[in-house]
């Protein structure tokens, strides 16, 4: 229902207003073909970066500020200095729960740079119903967490498929998940048998990248399998093994949900790791401040190990 | 005024629109519960039951595994997330109360004149434990006691009559247990009787009632020393760990390993005697209790009897506005209204005053051993309070984990424990 403009000097003024317009939507156009990629990428980045920051780092700063406080949850928090550090320092159960971390990490993640390698070498053969094999070798991470950690407990029961096979091959019944000797290395098994075929997978993709001419002459030069694999595919996968590492050692750190729901870190705490232990200080015990504080002391783990593995990543780039 | 007409127009839709979205709008309560099914089911009846009744306030009822259940409501709480109405267990009350994480109980919005009128519509101590500062937290539903479940065709197999010789002591228990443990090479392959090992509440409930038994506390009267290696409590973990050590005739790797529901064993009779609480019945289904026979909670001395007793009980959120607490209110009236029906479909003994005296319910206390379990309420007592009885627990599990599963010192492993308390008691 607007009006019409009607004098030639209306009709200018809108002409201008619409080119005023058009130069804004139009800006970019005005950026080199260099600064307007990089601004194409900036754009293409913001999903990812607004992300981080509202998920990621944004979290981390606020656990880290937490835990100069005194927080049971439901009343405001209080300013504590480094007491829950001390607090954490004199706390028996803190300590035995980062050596449980440390034990289950280097226990799962050396067999399965181990034994990731070996599984994908053998399937990097050419055999009949290879791909069969490799898709069910991939079923174990498919399935849910929280399914694999119901599953095993019913097998590790006293009165569970594991034993049932030992006493047919006249072994003695174990307790798996209750004794002291016998509860983490039980957990560490799921560890291993849940990371070996993703990491096998890996191991796969960086096995089928070396390309066939270095074996091939390597065989008309009389080199053996042993020695075609120490010096032609060790180096050329060292990049992979390291990646396979860093992840490994990641994610093992972070378990949680198989000692929350296969042992509660029992017994006598000997499968509480320190994400375990964080959970149940902060929502148990009502002390989030000092939750806060373990996971910071987590967190300088998994950085200062990574940071390590990042250092030998790139050595073996270069090499 | 036609250039206007548009504007009006559109103006009248939304407003239209507005408020008739404002009219059908519902308010929802929605209801948290910890799991156990036939709790569960019942619960699901009376917000159906509700539901059809008030089309525009319906209630939305969820449930989650015991233990995560009470840590997800602390983190809901916190973060202002939490359902309208929690049923909550009695232990974690001081935890929450002493935060102001409830809102008031108001009885006059149940019916109730006042608290003392709503106290005198329940067992005499019922209402007590939900009880702070002089104001109820906590409306109760199930009061639950330990009692002794035993397995009367193996008692039968092994010569015993189960209607007199069960046992009455926890000296009973390892005399009549070397009758009915079964071993096969140097394995055992049923128990004759074990404890439930999975969860330190579950401890708590055994070794609170034990150490009373033998007259000591697991906290000094103050609530802040820890007095659980009294001599009393070296005698209570001595004898919660006599049956693996010197009887020889419990397994606990067995329940350690049987979780989520720890009394599983008794029906698929690895085991043939266990402490378990009263919803056990309604659990097990009455083809398994037909073989079963429920008896007291065994005593050091049967002439001073004590047993744990917890409960249940619906608590309102004090996040929610005024307007809706008080629909919370009804919802928890409405719930409540049937006592019978809750002990019909869970066992477990609801706790109003007149609750024996209901029609239909003398023919359960003969069959469903309804009078076992008010023997045992009569004689029952709370978890001691203390805002952290979850380190509590967690530090006299560890104690007799240690003691059971490592042959640790009693003593020992009881001073280290009062350590870990009385640090936390210090925090």
């Amino acid at each position: 229902m607007g009006r019409k403009p009607g004098s030639p000097k209306e009709k200018a003024a809108v002409a201008g207003r619409f080119a005023r317009l058009w130069q804004w939507t139009a800006w970019p156009s005005s950026l080199s073909h260099r600064n307007r990629l990089c601004l194409a990428g900036v754009f293409f980045v913001v999903p990812a970066l607004i992300h981080l920051v509202v998920f990621k780092f944004y979290p981390l700063l606020e656990a880290f500020r937490l835990s100069f406080y005194r927080y049971d949850l439901m009343s405001p928090p209080t300013f504590a200095g480094l007491a829950n550090y001390k607090s954490l320092w004199e706390n028996p159960l803190f300590h035995q729960s980062f050596w449980v971390s440390v034990k289950y990490m280097f226990g799962v993640s050396i067999a399965e740079w181990f034994l990731a390698l070996g599984l994908a070498l053998l399937l990097n053969r050419a055999m009949a119903g290879r791909s069969l094999i490799r898709l069910a070798y991939f079923f174990p991470i498919a399935m849910s967490q929280i399914v694999v950690a119901m599953v095993w407990k019913f097998m590790y029961h006293p009165h569970g498929l594991v034993n049932i096979i030992l006493e047919f091959f006249g072994v003695d019944r174990i307790n798996w998940l209750s004794t002291e000797e016998t509860a983490l290395p039980s957990l560490i098994a799921i560890g291993i048998w849940r990371g070996i075929p993703l990491f096998g997978v890996i191991y796969l993709a960086g096995l089928q990248a070396i390309p066939k001419d270095y074996y091939e002459a390597a065989m008309i030069d009389g080199a053996g399998v042993f020695q075609r694999f120490i010096h032609i595919t060790i180096p050329l996968l060292l990049p992979t093994i390291l990646f396979v590492m860093v992840i490994s050692l990641l994610s093992a750190v972070k378990v949680f949900l198989n000692p929350l729901v296969m042992t509660e870190g029992g017994p006598n705490g000997t499968t509480r790791v320190l994400p375990y232990f964080i959970y149940e200080t902060g929502f148990a015990y009502f002390r989030m401040g000092e939750a806060a504080a373990a996971s910071v002391v987590l967190f300088v783990l998994v950085f200062g190990l990574t940071l390590i593995l990042l250092r030998l990543l790139r050595r073996g780039d270069v090499q | 005024m036609k250039r206007y007409l548009a504007a009006r127009l559109s103006f009248c839709l939304v407003t239209l629109l507005m408020s008739t979205f404002a009219f059908s709008q519902k308010t929802t309560i929605i209801w948290w519960e910890h799991s156990n099914p036939p709790h569960n089911n019942y619960s699901k009846e009376l917000v159906a039951d509700w539901n059809a009744k008030n089309p525009n306030t319906p209630a939305q009822y969820e449930f989650f595994a015991m233990t995560p259940y009470f840590k997800k409501l602390t983190a809901a709480l916190s973060t202002r997330s939490a359902a309208d109405m929690f049923t909550l267990i009695d232990t974690l009350m001081p935890s929450y109360t002493t935060k102001n994480a409830l809102a008031p109980i108001r009885p006059e919005w149940l019916g109730y004149k006042s608290l003392d009128d709503m106290k005198a519509h329940y067992v005499p101590g019922a209402l007590d434990g939900y009880i702070y500062q002089g104001k109820l937290y906590a409306v109760p539903v199930v009061a639950s006691v330990f009692s002794l479940y035993i397995n009367a065709k193996h008692f039968r197999e092994a010569g015993l009559d189960p209607e007199k010789d069960y046992p009455r002591t926890w000296e009973d228990i390892g005399r009549i247990g070397k009758k009915l443990v079964k071993m096969k090479g140097n394995k055992m392959d049923r128990e004759a009787f074990d404890f439930a090992m999975h969860s330190s509440t579950w401890t708590m409930w055994y070794f609170n009632a034990l150490i009373r038994q033998y007259g000591g506390e697991i906290l000094d009267a103050s609530g802040k020393k820890c007095t659980a290696n009294s001599n009393a409590g070296v005698s209570a973990m001595k004898a919660r760990a006599m049956f693996v050590l010197d009887y020889k005739i419990s397994d606990p790797t067995v329940s350690v390993g049987t979780n989520a529901l720890p009394a599983d064993d008794l029906p698929k009779e690895r085991i043939s005697m266990f402490i378990t609480h009263a919803g056990s019945v309604a659990q097990f289904g009455p083809e398994v209790m037909k073989d079963m026979k429920v008896v007291p909670f065994p005593q050091v001395n049967p002439q001073k009897p004590v047993t744990p007793i917890y409960g249940f009980a619906i608590a309102v959120n004090p996040q929610i506005p005024e307007a809706k607490q008080k629909l919370v209110h009804d919802l928890i009236k409405h719930v409540t209204k049937d006592p019978k029906g809750w002990y019909e479909k869970t066992s477990y003994p609801y706790p109003s005053k007149n609750f024996l005296e209901l029609p239909g319910i003398g023919e359960a206390r003969k069959t469903r051993y309804l009078d076992v379990f008010m023997t045992d309420i009569t004689n029952g007592r709370f978890i001691q309070r203390s805002p952290q009885i979850l380190e509590i627990n967690g530090a006299i599990h560890r104690a007799m984990e240690r003691v059971v599963l490592g042959g640790e010192n009693p003593k020992k492993s009881l001073d280290q424990a009062c350590k870990e308390i009385n640090a936390a008691l210090a925090r």
